[in-house]
């Protein structure tokens, strides 16, 4: 009986989102079809064209100079330029997150075992691959304002690397510098913010030069988010893996 | 087609939602569910004929044809805070069984005492 | 003072004090009292209203908003932490180690009060959301872990929704500030059927945090278990800031359908929540119930969107959050001192502890809207406002004010019954000295605020005006600018 009424309360659902998604038409703005939005309608195309603050220059790779946010990748200069508050928010979520996890769960010294016997052949070839899934990890946040990925991927990659680590070695444990690591890596991003405050009067602005479009150092203090914010996230989820694994932590 | 999809996923994980009763099945539905809203937010902003929205030496100045950029801000963003919510509701799901040893929403709603 | 200085200080300690486990008690009282001072003192003085957050303006960059309504629930809510954050602090032990949780609540409480922008608001939205999970988890015993993660799953339900209704209404407006949207929506630009359905959508997400039936299953078991001053601010500061936060969305977007379904949902809830709170034998079960009944008819004001029912909704929700931060704190002392709050230990509590009683009273008459106090006056607005909906309404309203009354009436005796005896067996008991601060302020305020006359009263409509109409007003001169 629950689950029936469940389905049907899912069906409902799902009838009302399809009656909205065709709805543009003539008269009013609705929904575009799939694949036709007019992107002059939206805001948008000024992110595209960089063109907020009024430049009606077309921007060419490698060539343009001193652009709006001088960044290539135009999804990065939204997540880190235009709409940086966003990002700040985003990154105290993930935040506040791990804090949850080391409080509801961690401080325990030991270390849950493991069931699953690993080969001597997995583990050796584990330490050989975890540093490079780091490098790569490194790579996708350095190079977040060139190439798709950015800070939060690339943090992810460098925790895979270490949840590597955690799976075939029983005595790993992360040590006590990643909290540190992640405390310090929150605070330099609200100081950037603040320091954009204090230099050209409102919170999180682009104070650097911003380059030529395409060059690694180009596009002002986005690289120098994106790597705060790489850091960070890896430190992150690698303290939640960290959490899971300890065990005699404080049970309430 | 992709937009009937993700919301034929939403309705799938607001289904496991109101029906399940292991809590881990709770939070997979509620992943699927996010899962279905973000692939819903990302097709609202395909333009057909369009490049991926970074410059590089194949689509080199900005006044080509691109997708819409921000449903993919959006995304980027939602998609870390559901990993933040999913983290925060294991670790929570880890607590509640070590001290009742259950993980049926039924059983631990109907009170009983914590056994440790 | 850019208000921008509200969200960045504690959120800045709250990183310093991941790290420095040692210094997290005091840097939580230090960010405390600098945003109760920035708040009052710096957004008092404001003239400019929108603030750019990396200088992109609006609507291409994030823009947070000081209105009249900002003005006036910046200050309560930041100094209502304040006086939350030193009570706990001298009873220390285990809930110093939520510090950094307290810092990021503060944090995002003050950015859903101010953020002009619909996305914006969904990512302070979960932040608030996570710090509340967290500090509904801290009670003893896994009853709170439960009651968290129930809160958790609904919490998360409703803002997928919530995101959902955001990424309709920017598909067919293509922008995410809310003043530009209450334009557009308003001038009839975006079709009916996206208007309802994203609102509807936006209902159901905003309203799991309002308390709104049929949201808010989650309500009883967290704010019965958790630990107690996480109950406090989940209980008098949260409901604050998600309130606004519904008004400030609804109002600018909402379909008129819609706001209907509203009134009608914040109709029963109220009904419910006073029938339910009328058969609890604790105290803080009815206390619980009563919030629930008390968000209810805030945002059934909010519902009927005039500017003279946005006015009681505003009054209500400050009431609630004075009044209920010193009921709170009175069932905290019964418990420090007996053990448990129901009516029996209660019996002759008052006469054994006169302040506590006292500020029982005015607490307690004040939330049930008696004369004299401010709950009454926004219980007035609420009765005349809802003369504009049908007949029925003020009736429902009349009964629900009703049942109230007698619940609270109930208690206040049970306080000074001087036939019972109370099981705690001193003869005199002094509650602590932040008590006594907190309780003497907020009681002066209350009493203040219900016997003032009308010019103190503007500032409310003022509030009320600017959300109902000073939101759009700024969308208009944007869409003129563009």
């Amino acid at each position: 009986m629950k689950r029936i009424i469940s389905a049907l309360i899912a069906l409902l659902f799902f009838f009302m989102i399809v009656t909205v998604l065709n709805s543009d038409s003539s008269d009013s703005m609705g929904i575009p079809r799939y694949g036709e939005v007019k992107l002059s309608e939206r805001v948008s195309a000024k992110y595209i064209e960089k063109s907020v603050n009024g430049n009606e220059d077309v921007i060419n790779f490698g060539v343009t100079a001193d652009a709006e946010t001088g960044s290539a990748n135009m999804v990065t200069s939204i997540v880190v330029n235009y709409r940086s508050f966003d990002t700040l928010g985003e990154v105290t979520v993930l935040f506040i997150s791990a804090t949850g996890v080391g409080l509801l769960l961690g401080g325990g010294r030991k270390r849950i075992g493991s069931v699953i016997s690993v080969s001597p052949v997995v583990k050796t070839a584990s330490r050989v691959i975890a540093p490079l899934l780091m490098v790569l990890g490194i790579y996708v946040f350095a190079h977040g304002h060139l190439t798709p990925g950015g800070g939060f991927p690339g943090g992810a990659i460098i925790a895979a690397g270490f949840l590597l680590l955690v799976v075939v070695d029983d005595e790993k444990r992360a040590s006590k510098g990643l909290k540190i690591l992640e405390g310090t890596m929150g605070l330099l991003y609200v100081l950037i913010g603040i320091a954009g405050l204090l230099i050209s009067g409102s919170f999180l602005s682009n104070f650097l030069p911003t380059g030529v479009v395409g060059e690694l150092f180009s596009a002002g203090i986005i690289p120098v988010v994106y790597s705060i914010i790489g850091l960070k996230v890896g430190a992150e989820l690698s303290g939640i893996v960290d959490d899971f694994i300890s065990e005699g932590g404080d049970e309430v | 087609m992709i937009q009937y999809f993700s919301m034929m996923l939403v309705a799938v994980g607001l289904y496991g939602l109101l029906s399940q009763k292991n809590l881990v099945k709770l939070i997979i539905s509620l992943n699927i569910a996010e899962i279905g809203v973000n692939l819903f937010i990302v097709s609202i902003g395909y333009v057909e004929g369009g490049a991926a929205p970074i410059l590089s030496s194949v689509s080199d100045n900005s006044s080509l044809l691109f997708v819409d950029p921000l449903p993919q801000a959006l995304v980027l963003t939602s998609i870390v805070i559901g990993v933040g919510v999913t983290a925060l509701a294991l670790s929570l799901i880890v607590s509640v069984s070590k001290s009742r040893n259950t993980i049926d929403i039924t059983e631990l709603s109907s009170g009983g005492g914590d056994s440790e | 003072m850019n208000p921008v200085w509200l969200i960045a200080i504690p959120l800045a300690l709250a990183f310093v004090s991941a790290f420095w486990r040692s210094v997290s008690g005091w840097v939580l009282i230090i960010a405390a009292f600098f945003n109760a001072f920035a708040g009052v003192f710096g957004v008092m003085s404001l003239t400019v209203t929108s603030f750019s957050i990396g200088g992109w303006k609006a609507p291409y960059g994030i823009s947070l908003l000081v209105n009249d309504a900002t003005k006036l629930l910046l200050p309560v809510a930041n100094i209502l932490f304040l006086f939350a954050v030193l009570s706990y602090l001298r009873k220390g032990g285990e809930t110093a180690r939520y510090s950094v949780v307290f810092l990021v609540a503060l944090a995002s409480l003050n950015g859903i009060l101010l953020t002009n922008d619909l996305f914006n608001l969904f990512v302070f939205l979960e932040i608030a959301g996570i710090t509340a999970y967290l500090l509904a988890s801290t009670g003893e015993g896994s009853g709170s872990k439960v009651a968290s993660f129930k809160y958790l799953i609904i919490g998360s339900v409703g803002s997928l929704l919530y995101l959902l209704g955001v990424a309709i209404l920017y598909g067919a407006a293509g922008t995410l500030n809310i003043s530009e949207l209450a334009a557009r929506v308003s001038s009839g630009q975006i079709s009916g059927d996206v208007t309802l359905v994203s609102s509807l959508l936006i209902v159901a997400g905003l309203g799991v945090e309002s308390k709104l039936l049929p949201f808010n299953g989650w309500v009883p078991d967290v704010l019965t278990k958790s630990s107690r001053v996480a109950t406090l601010v989940l209980a008098s500061v949260y409901p604050l800031a998600m309130v606004y936060a519904f008004s400030k969305v609804l109002l600018a977007v909402g379909d008129d359908r819609v706001l209907n379904l509203v009134v009608l949902l914040g109709i029963a809830t109220v009904l419910v929540g006073e029938v339910i709170a009328f058969g609890q034998k604790s105290l803080r079960r009815t206390l619980a119930y009563s919030s629930i009944a008390q968000s209810g008819l805030a945002i059934f004001l909010v519902g009927v969107g005039s500017v003279e029912s946005v006015t009681g909704s505003i009054m209500l929700l400050i009431n609630n959050a004075l009044s209920k931060f010193m009921l709170f704190s009175i069932d905290d002392q019964v418990i420090d001192e007996a053990g448990r709050d129901d009516r029996d230990t209660l019996y002759g509590y008052g006469r054994k502890s006169p302040i506590v009683g006292v500020t029982f009273v005015i607490s307690a008459l004040s939330i049930a809207g008696m004369p004299l106090f401010f709950g009454f006056r926004g219980k007035l607005n609420a009765i005349s406002a809802s003369f504009d909906t049908s007949l029925a309404v003020p009736v429902v309203i009349l009964v629900a004010a009703a049942i109230e009354v007698t619940y609270y009436f109930r208690w206040i005796f049970t306080f000074f019954n001087p036939v019972g005896t109370s099981q705690v067996t001193e003869k005199r008991m002094l509650p602590s000295v932040e008590f006594l601060a907190f309780g003497l302020v907020l009681s002066t305020v209350i009493v203040f605020l219900g016997v003032s006359s009308g010019e103190a009263f503007t500032m409310f409509e003022r509030a009320a005006d600017s959300l109902v109409n000073g939101v759009l007003a700024i969308g208009k001169a944007i869409l003129g600018g563009m």
